[in-house]
């Protein structure tokens, strides 16, 4: 990855934290810290349900999979520009079908997982299709409405969906029935789906999708399919939060109409706000706290809600770049510019006071 | 691309690591609940959110229950731990899990909603070593075509239950056209059933179904659709719809002209402590619950209730106190040992309560309350609104008089099936048609 392929005076979001980022200047040992960081997470996330009760496996397990939705806004979002508000519509388009398919429909839970994704995948590509060619607040709108419509069918269309009522009784597969197999099989998706997205971000089609953010008008010059990109980012980012809607389901054995409402939608891009917009960790980070906040906090405190708007505010107004963001400008920076002797700080910190500047 | 390399080796190790964890075997697994120390019951009841003040009513009347009757039963201290799912099924299964896997609850009760209701039912059907007592969920299904046994209506309705009587009711008044106005959700469709089947059975025709989504703000464009030339008008709206429904019904020169019944929800305490003004004075409707009826166990209650909160409990509030009642006269016949779940269950299934501010009150073979209906008119008394009972329909089944197995053969009410063709004659009614033989 080299540093050189965004512009240092962007006010954009930032990219990924340059993890592993050759930091020039600095001792060898400085570029392993993050791995060594990163590592100690993912032992961490394994040996989680060993450390905790059952009720924090679970709180765990909706992180994983809050956080691969707020990843699939993030892809779209921090990476392509395309602020949505209707993507929990897509998670419900797959935890939808997948409950129709194993209840009513009575297909095993295997082929209907894939069948599931399948309906999310041709509804995400619809919905891009109609979504793509708008921008900035009309994009937003058109996801609204696309949302809204999937929450439409979800409690009118009784017969299907359950109405008000949901479905009852989705299946976990076999091998995960318990809270903490099933938390391992959360883990293990979500880490193959996470790779994945990381992956597309580095990968060509993923520079020319920051592109799209930074300078939409130009790139059709630079001979680049600019819809067509925006509709598969669309499509893909719809299948990951599919993949999330599909553990939602089996997680709560339950699919209602409040988990494809606009608020959950609104919710899904909070977490990707909260982390930090265009950065891998920071969805996990803003869906554990807004996770949190909401079913532990909740206990102790009547006025979770307000107490989830304050955080949001605070965030927004002092950490415009998310819990993340801010942990790289205010901690990571000053760790790197003390070891290399302050002129050289690392290029995400470069980048982030040009940001700071522009705001 | 290396990083992306490294990241996948990272990920198979992750993988083998986890693999390797799953082998190992499960992480100790506490579970709460036993022989001897305090009985832990979680509460799931919506304080929050849309239909906040119903819960709060619902806690509300939990907690008076065991502040009047002490909270030790044959020995044993019941700790209460209260959770709110603010109207959410999905937070309601978290709520519930939360409080068995936290707070080591054996015993759950609530939720308000339909919706958390099955939700709810659903997560105790998949642990039957806990008990659920449902005393406000009055989803038809929960105690008909999907019945969770340990998921049990102490205190409980069903939806369609109070509203049989009504539709007989209605015809014997002399209704034969009649308009009803229905929330739209499930709800509204069950109750509105309730109504239809037992009034086409007796002939009566329903010229208009309407239904009116839940937040409906003017009901003015709803009531402009009644026909002037119809006998009656059945209505049930929910929570903050009622006040704006009667008030939009006197507005409109409705009352007092044109006929009304209503069903319980309509015209309930949480509606009629806000209105201030005789929208609802003198109005009809059929419900489980009647504040003004005249028992010791209903003027105790309400008495009690007023002395704690400062006002006359709603339905909420006296299905919780029920469920309470329920609970400890179970744990007392168990003399303080309900570790047996299957027993636990058996003995809340077999109680009859010989009066509770419903009434009397048991369950059938299916789960379903067996309860008064009463026929109510609104009456002020001492500055206050209350429902006063006209009507007793004791003991009512939650089939009516209909047979059971015809009854659950046949589809729960919903907005296409309202029971209006059903049953085709006398050979469906278990006992007493009553048809007046002009079908």
């Amino acid at each position: 990855m080299s540093t050189s392929a965004s512009t240092p005076e962007t006010a954009a979001p930032r990219d990924e934290e340059g993890a592993g980022a050759p930091v020039h200047g600095a001792p060898p040992w400085l570029g392993r810290v993050k791995w060594l960081v990163l590592a100690g997470i993912v032992v961490l996330a394994l040996a989680w349900p060993y450390l905790v009760s059952s009720f924090y496996v679970g709180m765990g397990t909706q992180a994983l999979f809050y956080g691969l939705f707020a990843l699939s806004i993030n892809l779209l979002a921090g990476y392509g520009g395309m602020v949505t508000l209707g993507q929990a519509g897509l998670l419900g388009t797959a935890g939808y079908a997948l409950a129709i398919l194993t209840t009513s429909a009575g297909l095993p839970l295997g082929p209907a997982m894939v069948a599931a994704l399948g309906v999310c995948a041709v509804v995400s590509a619809f919905f891009g299709l109609l979504a793509v060619r708008a921008r900035g607040t009309y994009f937003v709108m058109i996801t609204l409405a696309e949302g809204m419509i999937i929450w439409g069918i979800a409690v009118r269309w009784q017969s299907l969906t359950g109405g008000d009522n949901g479905i009852t009784s989705v299946p976990r597969p076999a091998f995960a029935l318990e809270y903490w197999q099933y938390y391992y099989f959360v883990l293990a998706v979500v880490a193959v789906c996470t790779l994945l997205i990381g992956l597309l971000v580095r990968s060509p089609f993923g520079l020319t999708l920051r592109g799209i953010r930074e300078a939409e008008d130009r790139l059709p010059s630079l001979g680049y399919n600019v819809g067509l990109h925006k509709l598969v980012a669309f499509t893909v980012s719809g299948v990951f939060a599919g993949v999330a809607g599909l553990l939602l389901a089996m997680y709560n054995n339950f699919f209602g109409p409040s988990q494809v409402f606009f608020l959950a939608s609104a919710e899904g891009l909070l977490m990707s706000i909260l982390g930090g917009v265009g950065t891998m960790t920071g969805a996990f980070v803003g869906a554990s706290v807004v996770v949190y906040v909401k079913q532990f906090v909740s206990s102790y405190v009547d006025r979770w809600m307000t107490l989830l708007g304050v955080v949001f505010v605070l965030v927004v107004v002092l950490a415009p770049d998310g819990l993340v963001g801010a942990w790289i400008r205010v901690v990571w920076s000053r760790v790197v510019r003390r070891v290399t002797g302050s002129g050289r700080a690392s290029a995400p910190a470069v980048r982030n006071e040009g940001g700071k500047e522009a705001t | 691309m290396s990083n992306a390399i490294r990241l996948l080796a990272a990920t198979v190790v992750a993988g083998a690591l986890a693999a390797g964890a799953v082998a190992c075997g499960a992480p100790n697994d506490s579970e709460g609940g036993g022989k001897s120390g305090p009985l832990k019951v979680g509460l799931i009841f919506p304080t929050s959110g849309n239909v906040a003040a119903s819960g709060t009513d619902m806690l509300h009347g939990w907690q008076l229950y065991w502040k009047v009757n002490g909270d030790t039963v044959a020995g044993r201290k019941v700790e209460s731990t209260h959770e709110d799912d603010a109207g959410d099924p999905t937070t309601a299964l978290t709520k519930a899990r939360k409080l068995v896997e936290q707070n080591g609850a054996t015993t759950l009760a609530g939720p308000l909603l339909a919706s958390s209701g099955y939700a709810v039912a659903d997560y105790l059907k998949s642990n039957p070593n806990l008990v659920g007592l449902n005393p406000v969920a009055s989803s038809d299904d929960l105690s008909q075509r999907k019945r969770v046994d340990n998921y049990i209506k102490t205190g409980g309705w069903n939806s369609s239950s109070p509203v049989h009587p009504a539709g007989e009711w209605a015809y014997q008044q002399g209704w034969r056209n009649v308009v009803t106005l229905c929330q739209d959700y499930a709800f509204g469709y069950e109750s509105c059933g309730g109504f239809v089947n037992t009034f086409t059975d007796h002939g009566g025709k329903v010229v208009k179904q309407l239904y009116a989504p839940l937040g409906t703000s003017d009901y003015t464009s709803y009531l402009a659709q009644i026909p002037k030339d119809v006998d009656g008008v059945f209505v049930t709206t929910v929570g903050a719809d009622s006040p704006r429904f009667l008030r939009a019904w006197k507005q409109l020169g409705f009352k007092g002209k044109v006929p009304l019944i209503t069903n319980e929800t309509t015209i309930e305490q949480s509606t009629l402590r806000g209105m201030h003004g005789d929208e609802a004075l003198g109005l009809q409707s059929f419900g489980h619950y009647a504040e003004a009826r005249e028992s010791p166990a209903t003027t105790r209650f309400v008495s009690e209730f007023k002395k704690a909160y400062g006002q006359i409990p709603s339905y909420y509030s006296c299905a919780t106190y029920t469920a309470a009642q329920w609970f400890a006269e179970a744990v007392k016949q168990l003399d303080g040992d309900i570790s047996d779940t299957d027993k636990f269950r058996a003995t809340l299934q077999r109680i009859q309560l010989k009066d509770t501010c419903f009434g009397p009150m048991r369950l059938d073979d299916h789960g379903g309350a067996v309860a008064n209906s009463y026929l109510r008119k609104v009456e002020r008394r001492d500055g206050a609104l209350v429902n006063v009972p006209e009507k007793t329909y004791p003991q009512l089944s939650q089939f009516w008089r209909y047979k059971p197995e015809d009854f659950l053969a046949q589809p729960v009410y919903t907005r296409k099936y309202q029971g209006a063709d059903w049953p085709k004659s006398c050979a469906s009614y278990a006992s007493d048609c009553g048809l007046e033989g002009s079908r």
